[in-house]
């Protein structure tokens, strides 16, 4: 089933095209990150997908509701966090969380159940009454969380989480989502710049650049649109000769491979031409490789790439 | 009354009420205000006025001049007794009507500009709501908060009046004109105060704003009825209802209609900074 399905979906502010015809498809249960830098649209996808903004082109539909025409329904399905929402800081951490679970039609029992639960796992409980205008930022982030998710939504849509600078708070933030994901097969769309967070969950990506959809798919299915191919690294002695289709990169000397099927045979030509390997691995792309062959690092020219209609 | 509010909202809103209600009450500030109305307009005017009117000399001018701008002043009391007859039946109508309006401005914009300012609308417009009813049930808290300050008003009004008509033998002031103005006029400025400052919430940074440019609907309200002070016209009860029917339906249109305009989108957009005056230095 198809949990998210975009057509051209586009959106405009006067000159500036925020979203420039996006086509995307997410299956149902998975957990896609939405990668991308500053001002890539993430957000603004999320916006638009959520029915909070209109989109000026195109259209999508969450667990087949029109963002449009059903927004309320699809709301009431979906747990949303941003890093610009922020919970009811005169009210403690557990009322916000009964307010908002109510607000979704949540028995009193069964909020309380899901809050404590929710309040645990994020190392809220021993804060749950305490006003939230008190609490850190990474606790503010945290609660968040917990608001998006005490409902049970079916999806969850995440923009700037993780985005903290404490790694404990980030990893609790990440298990919390992919265990969610797990127990109840819903689907998350993870807006995030931070490509290790979205590496260690995500079952898939979608990678934006200036509102243009640059590549989506799983890791395998990226790394083949980015014509990265499994690298051989080899560590020879400093005066070993080698090959000419190596060349040396931080000491070890490199071969682009198409598979690490081709290893055995790459090592037994080097043993052959008597080359003295001390180690052999394959390198294969990660997803920050990947996602530079789409996006432009940082610092790196780049021209103002926005299409104006 | 309880069917029928749970007729009228559904669980979810009245959740969303609920939280509008207890931050009104948990903000100081905004409790002050609140309890500060009543008590200066409802309560110290009327006492002032009664202490005022017991003070004054039947032979001073001043109380002549006023009278002859009116007309109607009940014969076969004293002079005190129609100088504060003077007070409850052409002065008072306005200040009691401030009750409503500013009670009503404050809580709105509470509820409005202040969720805005506090980063609280995103999440609140994250909730089943649609936007149109979304902006419906918050101003309908705001509607509640004011009409129980008024009603708090009208009671605290009611006695320290009643005081000042035993005390001076004036005539008891509640006639018609009161009942229509109580019962009638109040909870529609009261809705009129609610659905303005609501609107003017897209352009409002802060409460305190929102306050500021919601506070320009109380000059139409208080020309009304300085016309009568001035004697140029009776706001009697049948002028009284004509000019509810009029704010009654300038509330229909905007609670209906007003509310159409607004998506999440404008909702969410902050209102840009005002440019800062730069200071520069006169030699």
């Amino acid at each position: 089933m198809i949990a998210i399905q975009t057509a051209n979906l586009t959106k405009k502010y006067g000159d500036i095209i925020a979203i420039n015809g996006v086509d995307l498809e997410v299956e149902a249960g998975e957990i896609v990150g939405c990668l991308g830098p500053e001002r890539s649209g993430k957000t603004t996808l999320l916006r638009l997908l959520t029915g909070l903004v209109r989109p000026t082109l195109g259209d999508s539909t969450v667990l087949g509701l029109s963002s449009v025409k059903e927004s309320r329904k699809l709301r009431a399905k979906s747990g949303i966090v941003t890093d610009t929402a922020a919970c009811i800081g005169s009210m403690s951490a557990l009322e916000n969380l009964l307010m908002f679970a109510s607000m979704y039609g949540m028995r009193k029992e069964q909020a309380r159940t899901h809050a404590a639960q929710l309040l645990k796992k994020l190392d809220l409980w021993n804060a749950r009454d305490r006003k939230v205008y008190t609490f850190s930022t990474e606790m503010c982030r945290r609660l968040s969380l917990a608001r998006a998710l005490v409902h049970r939504p079916q999806i969850v849509f995440s923009d700037g989480l993780p985005g903290g600078e404490q790694a404990v708070s980030d990893a609790m933030v990440l298990r919390t989502l992919s265990d969610y994901a797990k127990e109840t097969g819903a689907t998350v769309l993870l807006c995030t710049d931070h490509l290790e967070s979205a590496e260690e969950i995500c079952t898939s990506f979608a990678v934006l650049e200036h509102g243009f959809l640059r590549a989506s798919g799983d890791l395998s299915m990226l790394t083949a649109a980015s014509e990265l191919t499994p690298m051989a690294v080899i560590r020879v002695s400093d005066t070993q000769k080698m090959p000419e289709d190596f060349t040396l990169h931080d000491g070890a000397w490199e071969k682009p491979i198409k598979s690490e099927a081709d290893m055995p045979e790459l090592i037994s030509g080097l043993v052959r031409e008597n080359v003295g390997i001390y180690e052999a691995s394959v390198c294969t792309p990660t997803l920050q490789d990947v996602y530079y062959a789409f996006v432009k690092k940082p610092g790196e020219e780049t021209p103002h790439e926005e299409a104006v209609l | 009354m309880k069917k029928l509010f749970y007729k009228l909202f559904s669980k979810a809103e009245r959740a969303l009420m609920m939280k509008d209600l207890s931050a009104l009450c948990r903000r100081r500030l905004i409790l002050t205000l609140l309890i500060a109305l009543p008590l200066v307009f409802a309560v110290a005017f009327p006492l002032l006025f009664l202490f005022v009117s017991a003070m004054v000399s039947p032979e001073s001018s001043g109380v002549e001049q006023f009278k002859n701008l009116l007309d109607n002043i009940p014969q076969g009391t004293d002079e005190r007794a129609q100088m504060f007859y003077i007070f409850t039946a052409f002065i008072s109508p306005m200040l009691f009507m401030l009750i409503p309006l500013l009670s009503a401005i404050i809580t709105a914009s509470y509820t409005f500009a202040g969720e805005r300012a506090h980063g609280t609308m995103e999440t609140l417009l994250f909730a089943p709501f649609s936007v149109r009813r979304f902006l419906q049930v918050k101003a309908a808290s705001s509607v509640l908060a004011s009409g129980l300050v008024t009603a708090v008003s009208f009671i605290l009004f009611f006695v320290a009046t009643a005081i000042g008509d035993t005390v001076l033998k004036a005539p008891f002031f509640f006639d018609l004109s009161w009942f229509v103005l109580v019962f009638l006029l109040s909870p529609a400025i009261t809705v009129l105060g609610v659905t303005f400052a609501a609107m003017l919430t897209v352009k409002a940074r802060s409460t305190a704003e929102s306050i500021q440019i919601s506070g320009y609907i109380v000059l139409p309200i208080l020309l009304i009825f300085i016309g009568q002070i001035m004697g140029l016209y009776r706001l009697n009860s049948i002028a009284l209802l004509v000019l509810t029917a009029i704010i009654v339906g300038i509330d229909l249109c905007l609670f209906n209609f007003g509310f159409r305009r607004f998506t999440a989108e404008k909702l969410l957009t902050r209102p840009p900074e005002k440019p800062r005056k730069e200071k520069t230095n006169v030699y």
